[in-house]
């Protein structure tokens, strides 16, 4: 493990929407972004 | 001012599509931007329950767990088209869906022995373009030994998970950090990169660590 890697709060650059695998799908923007959308028409109609 | 290189830690799992995009993408952006970095890479698994041998397809994988059929095919297309577009060529159907722990185990042994980078670059191809397993001991032990690592050492090594306790701890840094996906890169301990970004971006951050060094 690096050592020069500190806990601290890290400032996040680039865009939010940039591909990335969380677990075994590895989802794409769009996807996302409509899993968003879909959250919040669930939120909406809670 | 400093001309050490800039300090690039990088988490990302081996089955991760974009971590090896990104690691593209990444390389393209120092170039770039022509600061010279200094990257070590930290385990992530992105399904640590997955088995080691799974006797089908990726898309039969993902399908038995449950996501629709139609999207498990055009995910896996556009990530192909994608990684095309950056030099690589992943093959889906010759890909040996597996854990990946023992694969992370190997990376802490190469980096052990200064060699982190090149054993890091095999396994990503070795997994996405080759459709070699990247899950048993022995496949792996075949893979370091390509390289020109002491086979019978690296089997001993995994049989005795002698790096076990690395990946764990790359882990738990991760989840410290708030790291939820991969590819994920720190910048300098100070700024985080989420996902497969443009060369561009990769560039411009390391510009500005660049430009702040200069101004401190």
């Amino acid at each position: 493990m690096s050592e020069q890697v500190q806990l601290q709060a890290l400032t996040i650059v680039g865009d939010p929407q940039a591909e990335v695998c969380e677990g075994e799908f590895c989802e794409l923007p769009a996807h996302r972004e409509q899993g968003i959308v879909n959250r919040r028409i669930d939120d909406d109609a809670v | 001012m400093t001309d050490a290189p800039i300090k690039v830690d990088v988490w990302s799992d081996i089955a991760c599509p974009w971590c090896f995009i990104g690691k593209r993408k990444f390389e393209a952006g120092a170039q770039q931007s022509g600061i010279p970095v200094e990257v070590e890479y930290h385990s992530f698994e992105l399904a640590p329950d997955t088995p080691v041998d799974f006797d089908g397809s990726e898309q039969d994988y993902l399908v038995g767990r449950g996501y629709p059929a139609d999207q498990v095919d055009g995910m896996l297309s556009r990530v192909t088209g994608i990684a095309e577009t950056v030099g690589l060529h992943y093959d889906y159907d010759a890909l040996q869906h597996t854990n990946t722990v023992k694969a992370h185990q190997l990376v802490h042994y190469a980096k052990a022995r200064g060699r982190q980078l090149e054993m890091k670059e095999r396994l990503l191809a070795a997994y996405f373009e080759e459709g070699r397993h990247v899950g048993r001991d022995e496949d792996l032990a075949d893979l370091a030994a390509e390289l020109g690592f002491d086979r019978d050492d690296v089997l001993r090594s995994l049989a005795e998970d002698e790096y076990l306790d690395d990946v764990r701890g790359d882990q738990a840094l991760a989840q410290q950090l708030g790291i939820n996906g991969v590819p994920f890169f720190v910048i300098e301990g100070k700024y985080g990169v989420s996902g497969a970004q443009d060369a561009t971006t990769f560039a411009n951050v390391l510009q500005q660590v660049a430009g702040e060094r200069e101004s401190a």
